[in-house]
């Protein structure tokens, strides 16, 4: 009997193919986990974090060592090319990833708002690449406009990257900018649910506007989307050769994702450092007393969420470019909780926590998907350990940290100064 | 109270009802130019609310509210920030988790003008401007007398402090009119004496103060003219030593017959 066997029948209990019997078994056992790491919490917090916390010190160190880390981002394909390519398939979706927690961070970390639908974002990015750089708005045009359009040469507009990775970007911006302005006067639990209506309304009503006119050709999607290319050179053509070296398909997409990835974090970098980064900060503190001193919220919470949108929306375009397909299918809800994940995992408000906390929870979920769907469940009880054991994330930013260090008093972060009254 | 300068804050008939309930009424106030001007008042007799429509977090039902003759109320609180208002709340509201040095910097966002992708390329004048906003935060710091403490968190400052820090946060905007609400709250003695000469200070550096405080001591020691509020309606006006000898004034403390 294998692993997932194993597992299958632990999930199961001893109820065969009772479908409530099952689910109450389920429930069970999910209490059980939860009271379990209670009492772990409880009886040695200290004790059961502390390997954690070495390895959480260790690579806080590595992480701001940006050489070290670049180099180990360039090295990484090649030895991956070694065990052959699918490591390197996940490694670019990985990085993806990387990309989405790193403009969900904007929103959720810096700012505040917490967002459930930032997988709208990515799908406004890949559609936009997608009918740009497929036949299906060429066919769209060539049926409704006949007159208008040219009749000869291959079908399609084939539009290149270069030029629709902003436009894609933007389009995710703007898009960020509508979806918030309606939600502008709520806050936390109001504005997630709101959010992640949106984020639903996104993926169906990319499933259906495949009537009156075809535009994303419904749940079937867009098909025949172009690879990346420049000049002669196609990102997707499985035989290119740089001098006697083969450069697989996603090797490319990899670098040029890692591109993506550096000036993300360069251009996050320096808005948090600025006037624009405090106000946000302001806004997650306080927003009555950030108002009063003279921050424009509106503004603001629109500007972090068309910042967040743009990154989205080009990890969105390159997605597109990748997978040669695009359908609404793959814009699920889970997206968004995944990419929330890995925020919080990673460490609220701190860029380093997002990228490590996309890096160890996507290799988590990529490399347990022989599992099936079983990887959910070990995907949960993992989170339910993390957060009991290091609730402020692997890389916490300095504010963070200190937020959290009054509810658990974790040994990294000394004992609370004396004297601290609270209004 | 000189005749030569126009008031810097004129309410007028101001009225403010929060269903069926009249938290102000028919308030008329005149703050000059340069002077510490106090609101007393029993508990609920409506002095926040009258901050908080002069401030723009709540917009009066009828009424006007002129700064520096210019008709502002319905502006949104960060444009009165931009004009020269700017408060401290009753209840501590500082951005506990940043630090000292950026609560002060937030507070002069009204001030700084260079446009947000300047941030990302780091133009020079961006650099200039963030490097000018760092030097007048801490000297507006120390002026409050919390140098030193800058990389602190604000939740670590002991209460004080933070009272100071929320006023520093304030000041950094360069405001006309200072609304302090209650900065006496909750300190020791030795605070308050030191609170009032900070006051002063204030006031000595050409802002207009404008207090809600319960502190008598503290009323009566510094402030030029004083407006009495009970029910929502302004009783009495003048200066400390008339409105501590006017009956309605004691009525409304104390009770009848007292």
């Amino acid at each position: 009997m294998n692993l997932v066997d194993t597992l299958v029948n632990l999930l199961h209990g001893p109820f065969g193919d009772q479908p409530f019997a099952i689910l109450a078994w389920q429930v069970l056992l999910g209490g059980a986990t939860y009271f379990t790491a209670r009492f772990v919490r409880g009886r040695f917090p200290r004790q059961a974090a502390a390997p954690l916390l070495v390895a959480g010190h260790g690579v806080s160190v590595t992480m701001r060592n940006r050489y070290v880390l670049l180099g180990i981002g360039l090295a990484l394909p090649l030895f991956e090319l070694l065990t052959g390519g699918y490591l390197l398939t996940v490694t670019y979706s990985i990085e993806l990833y990387v990309l989405l927690a790193i403009g969900l961070n904007i929103v959720v970390g810096f700012t505040g708002l917490l967002d459930l639908g930032y997988v709208a974002f990515f799908a406004v990015g890949a559609y936009v690449y997608g009918l740009f750089a497929s036949p299906q708005l060429y066919d769209i045009t060539h049926r409704t406009l006949y007159f208008l359009v040219p009749q000869t040469g291959t079908p399609g507009y084939h539009i290149s990257m270069l030029v629709l990775m902003p436009v894609a970007g933007c389009a995710a911006a703007l898009f960020g900018v509508l979806i918030g302005i309606p939600t502008l006067r709520l806050r936390g639990d109001y504005l997630a649910i709101v959010t992640l209506g949106f984020g639903e309304i996104t993926r169906i009503f990319a499933n259906n506007l495949d009537q009156p006119i075809n535009i994303t050709n419904g749940p079937n999607g867009l098909i025949n989307i172009d690879p990346v290319w420049i000049g002669n050179y196609s990102f997707g053509n499985p035989n290119n050769y740089i001098g006697p070296f083969h450069v697989p398909p996603f090797l490319n997409y990899y670098y040029l994702v890692l591109i993506l990835i550096l000036l993300t974090v360069f251009f996050v970098t320096r808005l948090e450092r600025s006037r624009v980064g405090r106000a946000w900060a302001a806004i997650r503190e306080d927003e009555t007393a950030a108002q009063m001193a003279g921050v424009n919220t509106r503004n603001l919470k629109l500007l972090a969420y068309a910042s967040g949108g743009f990154f989205g929306g080009m990890a969105g375009a390159v997605y597109a470019a990748g997978q040669h397909l695009i359908a609404p299918d793959s814009f699920q809800l889970f997206v968004s909780i995944l990419v929330l994940c890995m925020v919080v995992a990673g460490g609220m408000g701190s860029i380093p926590g997002s990228v490590l906390g996309a890096v160890v929870i996507g290799a988590i979920y990529f490399l347990t998907t022989q599992l099936l769907y079983l990887r959910i469940l070990i995907f949960g009880a993992l989170l339910v350990i993390l957060i009991t054991l290091r609730p402020q994330g692997f890389l916490p930013s300095t504010q963070r940290a200190h937020e959290l260090a009054e509810v658990d008093q974790d040994p990294s972060l000394g004992p609370p100064p004396p004297g601290v009254v609270t209004a | 109270m000189s005749a030569d300068k126009p008031p810097i804050l004129v309410l007028s008939s101001v009225r403010k009802q929060f269903g069926g309930l009249v938290a102000v009424d028919k308030l008329d106030i005149s703050v000059d130019e340069g002077e510490i001007f106090s609101l007393i008042g029993p508990n609920g007799a409506g002095k926040t609310t009258a901050f908080n429509l002069i401030t723009g977090l709540d917009v009066p039902t009828s009424g006007t509210i002129r700064f520096g003759g210019r008709v502002i109320s319905g502006l949104p609180p960060h444009r009165l920030a931009q004009l020269g208002i700017a408060r401290t709340f009753q209840n501590i509201r500082l951005f506990s988790n940043m630090t000292v040095l950026d609560n002060v910097l937030v507070g002069r966002h009204s001030r700084l003008h260079t446009p947000y992708w300047m941030a990302v390329v780091r133009t020079p004048a961006e650099r200039a401007e963030e490097k000018d906003a760092v030097a007048k935060a801490r000297e507006t710091l120390k002026f409050v007398g919390l140098q030193r403490r800058d990389n602190d968190l604000a939740r670590n400052l002991p209460y004080g402090s933070q009272r100071r820090l929320e006023i520093a946060r304030a000041l950094a905007s360069e405001p006309r009119l200072l609304l302090l609400d209650e900065p006496a709250a909750g300190t020791n003695p030795q605070e308050k004496a030191g609170l009032g000469e900070l006051i002063r200070a204030i006031r000595a550096r050409g802002v207009t103060l404008f207090l809600i405080e319960h502190d008598m001591k503290v009323v009566m020691g510094i402030s030029d003219r004083i407006a009495v509020l009970d029910h929502g309606e302004k009783i009495a006006e003048g200066t400390p030593t008339e409105v501590r000898t006017n009956n309605r004034v004691i009525e409304a403390y104390l009770g009848k017959g007292a």
